[in-house]
């Protein structure tokens, strides 16, 4: 390691990041306006919700412990790469903060999709960072990618041998619920579902840690009755945060699930999505449906599933976890010892992990040489 | 006899004489606008996959036109039981061969109906609407095996009972699974049992029908390494699956070109099948790009309507537009009547044009398993009788 790519110096380009983004898209930023309506173009989302996810998404301000701890979160290299997300227009900050860490030379290539974040960070960056059109990566280096299962697969083909890859592919998150801890006590099932509401609306739910599946555990009543919650609470969060445009192939996926469930269980409206609640007993072989078959697309939907024993649905779904909301602290314990890899907290805070290291802790974090 | 179960046996009667006359007599007593009707009522009332969908409709009473019955979409098969009878009865539970995730599971009660009409369909559209006395019938598959729940094994096994019904070597009774029968197992093509089978339909002065997934047929070629493996006149190659998913994807016009050459088989004979295991009714081209604009156009049997969807409002789209493929199949009395696929159609002079998945969804199909068999580490891949 060379004094110029020790811990310190690592520290110090973080650092310099947190402050060109605090200067670019923070809450007093001179240009957020306009940021904001042009991330409203690319992204899909509603300005409002575009707002939403700058004001509760992005991370300006972590604590001294965050930062150490994402610096060592990263093994040093003379340069890193970052290929940028679609979904997610934040993930730029977070991206960048892991491959600074890394290097004192980094390359990002932008979504061609939505690029905009990056360009207003690259416009003030004075040389922090370098965006490119193309990689050029080297062996040895360190390349952080975001993307598709699909799309990751073919871009490990084309790396040169000698590279690590970080790759973060397909994921969603869970929320759980325990509906005996709420019953009884006045307010519970709708402070839950608010609090469930706000980790979906972000991003109209594209993202890697946007809840998908609800478990619920306890019985089918009260199931529905935190159905019934979630269906006020996603109608109301609609009217505050609109959901923004769907894609063509995001709409027909929504027509394919609401089909599909509705022939198993019950789909209510819920503002623009829905909320189902489907049994996950009973199938034609006599097992329990697989709860992958259930996970909504996105668009703000929600399957609630009641499950008798937690620990077994989570096994089954475990690769594909990235992030677990749990209605308390407890619950927390019980689900972080099954998802050991999986960012775990509390409803409400799915989307605003810690700036610790990456938000997906599901790959290696020494990376994958090829 | 329950009051179901004797509602059911009279469809079934009325849809293999609906299809039967209709092939026969390009006519029938009733209307598929009836039969359909009459089998989306049974459905709602004894399918409670059907009648929830009903219900979230807001169909209380009986359809009174096709396009208010409830399509299932071919994913509901992998999420839960969809069959209008318990499980008890349970004939036969066909499943899909995805190679990811669960498979989709189609439970029959009884196989007279899919049997008779696929058998009276297939011969028609394979065999002509001459067809030889007899053909000499082989699969490029893998023997169908009740454990293994193939609908197209159990379709191809059929066929070779109905069309060849004799054994390959002399004297013996037919045997579906008689060796040479079923060209592929893991990591195997046997390209001796084909040669050795044209011989033998060369011997018997008829045509050889060979059954194959599209996937088979590309491994097939590889192992003939440019060589011609030329079949009996008039002999057919029916070939389904598409290749969907692969890592090494021929397109269908060199596929075809390539196929047709190396058997001897012109490519009006080399026909393409369009099948699911979610389905009772199979589609056939006309031989491969044989339609009017060089593609190959799909025919439904009678019994089968395919309109081609919007994939998000479910409303049928103007003819030549692109849509999902929205399948009304009379024959699937006992499960769902109609299914929504992801794969993609337009309508043309003729038929209609398959045009494959619709971009983001999941890979599924027949061709698939003959890939993993081609993959399966057991043996590792080698021909038996290869060419050196």
């Amino acid at each position: 390691m060379t004094l110029a790519n020790d811990a310190g110096a690592a520290r110090e380009r973080v650092e310099r990041l947190l402050a060109l983004t605090r200067r670019v898209a923070g809450p007093a930023a001179p240009g957020r306006a306009e940021l904001c309506r042009r991330l409203a173009a690319t992204s899909g989302l509603s300005p409002a919700g575009v707002e939403w996810a700058l004001d509760h998404c992005l991370e300006l301000e972590p604590g001294q412990a965050e930062v150490d701890a994402l610096v060592a979160s990263v093994a040093r290299a003379a340069t890193a790469h970052v290929i940028l997300p679609a979904q997610v227009f934040v993930a730029a900050h977070r991206a960048l903060a892991l491959a600074l860490a890394c290097a004192p030379r980094v390359c990002v290539r932008a979504s061609r999709r939505d690029p905009v974040l990056l360009d207003a960070l690259a416009a003030e960056a004075q040389g922090l960072f370098e965006p490119v059109a193309r990689l050029a990566v080297q062996p040895g280096d360190h390349v952080w990618a975001y993307g598709a299962d699909v799309t990751l697969a073919a871009l490990r083909r084309e790396l040169p041998r000698g590279a690590i890859l970080h790759a973060h592919g397909d994921g969603f998150g869970v929320a759980i619920v325990d509906l005996a801890a709420l019953a009884g006590v006045p307010g519970a099932f709708e402070a839950a579902a608010s609090a469930l509401g706000r980790d979906t609306l972000a991003f109209d739910q594209r993202g890697c840690l946007s809840p998908r599946l609800v478990l619920a555990l306890g019985s089918r009543e009260l199931s529905l009755e935190l159905v019934r919650a979630l269906r006020d609470a996603l109608a109301a969060l609609a009217g505050s945060v609109p959901r923004g445009r769907l894609t063509p192939e995001e709409l027909a996926d929504e027509t394919w699930y609401r089909q599909c469930i509705a022939g198993f269980g019950s789909v209510l409206d819920a503002g623009p999505g829905t909320v189902s609640c489907v049994s996950s007993e009973g199938t034609s072989e006599g097992d329990a449906v697989a709860l992958e078959l259930l996970v909504p697309p996105a668009g703000r939907h929600l399957a609630v599933v009641p499950v008798a024993q937690l620990e077994p649905a989570l096994l089954g779904l475990a690769p594909l976890i990235t992030s677990a909301g749990c209605s308390h602290a407890e619950l927390e314990r019980r689900v972080q010892h099954c998802l050991p890899r999986a960012r775990v907290g509390a409803l409400g805070r799915m989307q605003m992990p810690p700036l610790d290291g990456p938000v997906d802790r599901r790959p290696d974090p020494a990376g994958e040489r090829l | 006899m329950s009051d179901g179960l004797a509602r059911s046996q009279e469809l079934h009667r009325r849809v293999r004489r609906f299809g039967l006359d209709q092939l026969r007599l390009g006519t029938a007593q009733e209307s598929f606008e009836q039969l359909a009707l009459e089998i989306a009522d049974y459905q709602r009332r004894h399918n409670p996959v059907l009648a929830r969908l009903a219900a979230a409709a807001g169909l209380d009473r009986p359809a009174r036109q096709l396009e208010q019955i409830p399509c299932v979409p071919a994913d509901a098969f992998r999420l839960g039981r969809v069959a209008s009878f318990e499980a008890s009865a349970d004939l036969v539970r066909f499943q899909t061969s995805g190679t990811t995730g669960r498979p989709g599971v189609h439970p029959f009660r009884t196989l007279d109906t899919y049997r008779e009409l696929s058998l009276a369909w297939g011969k028609q559209r394979l065999l002509g609407r001459a067809p030889p006395e007899r053909v000499t019938a082989l699969a490029l598959a893998a023997p169908f095996e009740p454990a293994r729940r193939s609908s197209l094994g159990y379709m191809m096994q059929e066929f070779m009972r109905e069309f060849d019904a004799r054994a390959l070597g002399s004297g013996a009774a037919f045997d579906a699974l008689e060796p040479g029968r079923w060209l592929l197992a893991p990591g195997t093509l046997d390209l001796a049992a084909l040669e050795r089978a044209a011989e033998l339909a060369g011997r018997r002065a008829e045509p050889l029908l060979l059954l194959a997934t599209t996937f088979a047929l590309g491994w097939l070629l590889q192992a003939l390494e440019g060589a011609s493996l030329p079949l009996p006149p008039g002999s057919v190659v029916m070939h389904t699956g598409g290749f969907k998913g692969h890592a090494q994807q021929l397109s269908a016009a060199e596929l075809g070109a390539a196929a047709s050459h190396a058997l001897g088989v012109p490519s009006q004979r080399l026909i393409g099948e369009y099948g699911m295991t979610e389905l009772s009714s199979q589609l056939y081209d006309s031989g491969f790009a044989q339609g009017p604009e060089g593609q190959s156009v799909f025919l439904e049997p009678p019994w089968l309507r395919v309109t081609a969807v919007d994939p998000v409002t479910l409303a049928p789209v103007p003819v030549g537009a692109v849509g999902l493929a929205c399948f009304t199949d009379l024959a699937n009395i006992d499960s769902a009547l109609v299914v929504l696929t992801q794969d993609e159609v337009r309508r043309a002079a003729g038929g209609l044009v398959l045009l494959g998945r619709r971009s983001g969804a999941r890979v599924r199909g027949c061709s698939l398993a003959a890939e993993a068999l081609a993959a399966a580490p057991v043996e590792g891949q080698r021909f038996v009788g290869a060419r050196p």
